[in-house]
């Protein structure tokens, strides 16, 4: 089998897995609507008491925007496969894909875009719902090479939370209980990356410090790309930052996973 | 009673024996907490008044939301996830044959010691700074009335949060169900205040979430009347007897899947 068949079959394979729970699928999604509506409620009563026009740098509009766009955007960049690599590891079922032809690596990364695929499609058709109400609302101004852009840096962050998700997995290989681990890992990724707030709030020497980091370039970087807070200059060089930060992850992951495969032991199987 | 106390000394041990994961439990209740702190930052950053309540004044509510949240993933969140296993694997049968209660076996089996500890601690300092800075005076009646819905809010949370797991009954995978609950679990952080008056309509009469955690504080706030009181214990009572129904039903249907 060629290497262009294989991946095809592994991404399909992803296509057909998340399609496997719809039901599990969109009530997640209305799950993921309440805190977005809890939000906007607090948001609402914040800015009617205090009056002013723009808080942390956001009008009204614009972070009821964030909201919504941050709250779409951390459920499609969600990573889910943290706890299949643990038990992969910890029971052995690593083991088959080592005498595979082909890399787990790849295998992982094409099986999670092959999931998301599904995930990608609505998301983007809610969103051109929430840009064509925002547009009609005055909120957001449509920009060709916002939406051109915010498309680009939607999938670099999909690639960057793998790659992420992907160096924390090589934790798996040292420790023995690995689950709480993830859940705090996601936790903080999220905050960290403005899944929760815009990253404002937390004053601004924290997001200065936080742009040396990788986690604002998966949600608080392309949400601010289309809803227009990120000037145009500032635009490119977030999208070279970005790219940046997936080759040295990359590069990371590789390295990591090179190193802890000399301690793993095939247990099982 | 007894029975209980056998049953917190029973997981007490048992987490002992893992004391790492204990911490864990621990380190990741706080970082959850933490999440839950981000609103308070929020707070006191934009000066949020509700209703002419100070950011102080709100940190009874959120405080008591803290709180609660403790005693709920300490005493039934381990338990209202695990009935569904039990329903699944067959081996609420073994359950059905123990000479106790088999609503109070399955439901508050496992007591959690680790996950309610930080929740509860910050949960409780911030009530008390609230109180504080409100010049609530610290009298008996104050006390009463606040343990006494606070009580009322523990009897309201195990009524609406076992729903999902009573629902594993006629459907197997319920998992995406507790977690909508959950998530508008956390609809309750905030004084119902916040929200149009639809939905603290919904809130407060047709699924009571607002009254566990928001009458506590309206009633040291001095904005609840004894009625509202009232309606909250009846409501609590009438509560727990139509779960108690339920459950009686779903037991009837249940046809012991597999072992």
């Amino acid at each position: 089998m060629n290497r262009r068949k294989l991946y095809t079959a592994v991404f399909s394979m992803g296509v057909q897995h998340s399609m496997e729970y719809r039901v599990h699928f969109f009530l997640g999604l209305i799950g993921a609507m309440f805190p977005i509506l809890v939000q906007y409620f607090i948001w609402t009563a914040v800015y009617q008491h205090s009056g002013q026009d723009a808080l942390f740098s956001y009008s009204y509009g614009q972070i009821i925007m964030y909201t919504i766009l941050a709250g779409l955007v951390s459920k499609l960049i969600a990573t889910q496969f943290e706890h299949q690599i643990a038990d992969d590891i910890k029971n052995g079922g690593l083991n088959k894909y080592l005498i595979k032809p082909i890399s787990y690596f790849g295998y992982r990364l094409i099986s999670f875009f092959g999931q998301k695929a599904i995930y990608y499609g609505i998301t983007v058709m809610l969103l051109v719902g929430i840009i064509w109400f925002a547009a009609s609302g005055g909120v957001l101004k449509v920009e060709a090479v916002r939406l051109v852009l915010f498309a680009i840096t939607l999938w670099g962050a999909l690639l960057l939370n793998f790659l992420i998700a992907y160096c924390i997995c090589a934790s798996a290989f040292y420790l023995h209980e690995i689950s709480y681990f993830f859940v705090i890992t996601s936790l903080l990724v999220n905050i960290l990356s403005g899944g929760m707030f815009p990253l404002e709030i937390f004053g601004d020497s924290v997001v200065k410090a936080l742009q040396y980091t990788p986690f604002p370039y998966t949600i608080y970087f392309p949400v601010n790309v289309l809803s227009g807070k990120t000037e145009v200059a500032a635009m490119y060089q977030g999208l070279l930052i970005q790219c940046g930060w997936i080759v040295l992850f990359f590069l990371l992951s590789r390295f990591a996973w090179h190193v802890s495969m000399k301690k793993y032991s095939a247990v099982g199987g | 009673m007894r029975l209980y106390g056998l049953f917190i000394k029973n997981c007490l041990i048992a987490q002992m024996e893992f004391r790492g994961n204990f911490m864990m439990s621990l380190i990741v209740e706080s970082v959850y907490l933490l999440a839950k702190l981000l609103y308070v930052l929020v707070v006191f950053r934009t000066d949020l008044h509700v209703d002419g309540i100070p950011p102080e004044g709100l940190l009874l509510f959120i405080g008591m939301h803290t709180v609660m949240t403790g005693i709920y993933v300490g005493v039934f969140f381990t338990n209202f996830m695990k009935i569904p296993e039990y329903i699944k694997d067959g081996s609420l049968d073994l359950m059905l044959t123990k000479p106790v209660s088999l609503q109070f076996m399955a439901s508050l089996r496992y007591v959690d010691l680790a996950l309610p500890i930080p929740d509860i601690l910050v949960g409780f300092v911030m009530i008390g700074i609230g109180w504080h800075a409100m010049d609530i005076p610290l009298t008996f009646l104050q006390l009463a009335g606040f343990g006494l819905l606070l009580f009322i809010g523990v009897i309201i949370t195990y009524c609406l949060m076992i729903i999902p797991a009573l629902l594993s009954f006629w459907f197997v995978q319920t998992g995406s169900v507790s977690e909508i609950a959950h998530s508008v679990w956390d609809a309750n952080n905030f004084p119902m205040a916040i929200y149009p008056a639809w939905v603290r309509r919904i809130g407060t009469f047709v699924i009571p979430l607002f009254l566990i955690t928001n009458f506590g504080p309206m009633f040291l706030l001095g904005q609840l009347n004894w009625l509202y009181g009232g309606l909250a214990l009846t409501a609590s009572l009438v509560l727990f007897a139509v779960v108690r129904l339920l459950w009686n039903q779903a037991v009837k249907g249940y046809s012991s899947a597999s072992s």
